[in-house]
């Protein structure tokens, strides 16, 4: 028998009718390096947690067939049993964590095993040294970055010595280099350890150099991937379309936004220093630097959140400190990186129409924009249900309707494309360009160097809070490269596709 | 501004086992009431106050503390106007402005306390690790499972800020104001920002359930700690000063003392 054997294994949520797994069947062999990918939506993170056992803690869960790791079934075993055989890390480690130091972190699982104090020391320091992450012990969660986070709750669960670890996309919110450095403690892992690694992930083309065995997981159906450049050349390519706008817009010489010499200082500590840029009309911009460079606060400080401790901000010419949101919202649309925090509506329709309402803009054109966004959106039959009942991507395309609707010349996006399959991150970023074509711009907080390359005009970016490059995409690139950032830079900047 | 939470040190306060720290707050606080001479009061402010500065010398970063000492200013401003019983010691020939004897031992005993129990509230807070105290609690005999309902509590509540404030924002760039309306106005502005704060929270106390659970929570009716910590001979000797001199000071209060 293999080492996780998965027979006909389905799945439907409870008060669901279809099935979100159909009929799975695989076979995976000890220290195997697989990743699960997929469009977004399709069940894979189900599937993990299926594996994990998660799944099968009500007393009658609706499924079908077994999953046998290491000859136990995973759908027979509580759960305070499962993680001895099977790890399970969430895709933000965020909400893993449930106590506040690093050390208590990892030994959390120890301890509720009883385990002996003296041996939990020494797994700690034994998980650690696995993830490489020796230097976190004795830190505080809250300090942090985000790569170190994720070494944690790998360490976390390395510590329990599972038979098999899942990680649901661990990279999601890392920069290129974050990311490359997570896989390549993983390889190096279960090379060195004997273990089994599964990822669910789909940021494919750094992962292709640990050559991976692959499945792709969709509409609940899951099948092994023998060639990935077939595989890539057959994904299918979603749009979503760019309703005409109703007001044409003149050219504009005034700079949209411009930053001169801006420095902010967050809780006394300082994020950005002397920045200066300007944002024009019919531009696309990527925003982009590494975890913690200051991406996220210059967006917010843009949008009059933050006082500069010096410098000066104009938007539209007038002074930004002397402008207040309510009146800048007009002009510009702004979109924060989690769905959930920015749904505030009992229906679609009033999520959708709630800025508009708000501006005292909600016209008869107005309502008919909506209909028409909510529809080119697949949200069209949706309009009366709760926003919050919608799928991720739904609550994405809800968000952006909800900015949108009254075409604001200005967007400034901060990390749209997490979470997202390779189709839906290129449909997204051709909208944008529509969106600038139309005589708007936007400002995209971007972690893909293929993306930026294949849409984008302009690079800023960030490094410890200075902008370290302001250039079209190609000298930005070529700079990057040149000053060692080769992560944030595509590998080939024709047609190089990976979301 | 700074929050105010926990500052890493080496002082003798951020050396004593949290429970220890804990059982010796809860004294202190109820020796504040206890007290009832106003100048016994003002010694054992101000020590509290001096300890506070001690340990933390830019006490005034940390928010609140600006907002603490102001309210005690106007608490006993408020005593000076309105108490007129003792004798008169200022005449400004206007009644409400005279000051007398009663008023000040009445608003110093007063504000002594507010500013006691603000100035050890401090002190414990920001030399207390918060797992600790939880942890120390749990060796103590408090069963893991409520422990963990403080150490979870404690590790969400900066999270739940963070999003609130995420939230707001949000809110903000949607157009939404809350300095327009009336009260109906508000009350919905509230139920919307409440909405995805309180999803957000299940939706994380959920995940949290399962990370927990996965890790072999509740497994057993007892488990093992790592830390190995326990009282010191620091705690035994600073307990000994500590009492004695609380003794003294209720001694001389009563005037048991010559």
């Amino acid at each position: 028998m293999s080492w996780i054997d998965v027979r006909h294994f389905s799945y439907t949520y409870p008060g669901k009718q279809e099935p979100v797994l159909r009929d799975i069947s695989l076979a995976i062999e000890r220290g195997s390096f697989v990743v699960i990918t997929g469009e977004s939506g399709g069940g894979k993170s189900t599937f993990g947690k299926a594996l994990a056992g998660f799944l099968f803690q009500d007393e009658k869960p609706n499924c079908e067939g077994r999953i046998i790791v290491n000859g136990v079934d995973m759908t027979q075993i509580p759960l305070y049993d499962a993680s001895q055989h099977v790890a399970y890390v969430q895709q933000n480690p965020e909400d893993q964590f449930c106590t506040l130091s690093v050390s208590d972190e990892i030994a959390f699982g120890l301890e509720n095993l009883r385990v002996e104090p003296k041996e939990i020391e020494h797994l700690i320091d034994k998980s650690l040294a696995v993830v490489k992450g020796l230097d976190l012990k004795g830190r505080q969660l809250a300090t942090l970055s985000g790569g170190e986070k994720q070494k944690v709750a790998i360490a976390s669960m390395l510590a329990l010595s599972p038979d098999v670890l899942i990680l649901d996309e661990p990279t999601s919110n890392l920069d290129p280099d974050a990311t490359l450095h997570v896989f390549k403690t993983l390889y190096d892992m279960r090379q060195n350890q004997d273990l089994t690694v599964i990822i669910i992930e789909h940021k494919l083309d750094l992962l292709l150099a640990f050559n991976p065995q692959i499945f792709v997981l969709e509409s609940g159906e899951i099948q092994p991937i023998h060639d990935i450049q077939d595989f890539k050349a057959h994904i299918s390519r979603k749009t979503y379309a760019l309703p005409k706008a109703n007001t044409e817009h003149t050219i504009q010489k005034v700079p949209f936004l411009k930053l001169s010499g801006v420095s902010v200082r967050l809780e006394s500590y300082p994020i950005l220093h002397d920045i200066n840029l300007n944002l024009s009309q019919g531009e696309f911009v990527a925003l982009m630097g590494p975890n913690g460079s200051g991406k996220s606060t210059l967006l917010q400080t843009m949008m009059g959140f933050y006082t500069p401790e010096n410098g000066k901000i104009s938007a539209f010419g007038e002074d930004l400190s002397k402008l207040k949101t309510s009146s800048l919202v007009r002009e510009i649309g702004f979109i924060f990186q989690n769905p959930d925090h920015q749904l505030f509506t009992q229906s679609v329709w009033d999520e959708a129409t709630l800025t508009s309402k708000n501006l005292d803009i909600l016209t008869q054109d107005q309502k008919e924009n909506a209909e028409s966004y909510l529809t080119s959106m697949r949200l069209g039959d949706r309009k009366d249900e709760h926003p919050q009942r919608l799928s991720y991507g739904e609550k994405r395309r809800l968000n952006l309707i909800a900015v949108l609707l009254h075409h604001p010349k200005l967007l400034l996006i901060d990390e749209f494309l997490i979470g997202q399959d390779m189709a839906n991150a290129h449909a997204w970023m051709k909208f944008f360009q529509d969106y600038v074509q139309q005589g708007h711009t936007v400002l995209l907080v971007n972690h893909h160097p293929d993306l930026t390359n294949q849409y984008c005009d302009r690079i800023i970016f960030l490094s410890e809070g200075r902008v370290l490059i302001d250039q079209h995409v190609d000298k930005a690139l070529d700079q990057l490269g040149a000053l060692g950032f080769s992560s944030f830079v595509p590998e080939n900047k024709e047609g190089f596709t990976n979301a | 501004m700074r929050k105010l939470s926990f500052q890493p040190g080496q002082t003798i306060l951020h050396r004593l086992y949290p429970v220890t720290k804990f059982i010796w707050l809860l004294v202190c606080s109820v020796l504040a009431f206890i007290l009832t001479e106003g100048a016994l009061l003002i010694i054992f402010t101000s020590l509290c106050l001096l300890t506070l500065h001690l340990i933390y010398p830019k006490i005034w970063q940390i928010r609140g503390f600006r907002l603490a000492l102001l309210t005690g200013a106007v608490l006993f401003f408020l005593y000076l106007l309105f108490d007129k019983t003792g004798w008169v010691v200022v005449d400004p020939k206007v009644e409400l402005l005279s000051i007398t004897t009663g008023g000040l031992v009445m608003g110093a005993r007063v504000v002594g306390r507010f500013l006691t129990i603000i100035a050890l509230s401090y002190i414990f807070i920001l030399t207390t690790e918060p797992s600790e105290l939880a942890y120390g609690l749990m060796k103590i005999g408090m069963p893991y499972r409520y422990g963990f309902m403080l150490v979870t509590a404690l590790r969400l509540a900066p999270i739940l800020e963070e999003e609130g404030k995420t939230i707001y924002k949000a809110q903000l760039v949607r157009g939404i104001r809350y300095d327009k309306g009336g009260i109906k106005k508000w009350v919905l502005l509230v139920q919307q920002f409440m909405t995805p704060l309180l999803i957000s929270a299940l939706r994380r106390a959920d995940k949290l359930v399962f990370s927990m659970e996965g890790r072999g929570f509740g497994k057993y009716p007892n488990r093992t700690f790592r830390s190995q910590r326990t009282p010191s001979s620091l705690d035994l000797t600073v307990s000994i000063v500590l009492t004695l001199f609380f003794a003294i000071l209720i001694l001389l209060n009563y005037g048991e003392l010559p």
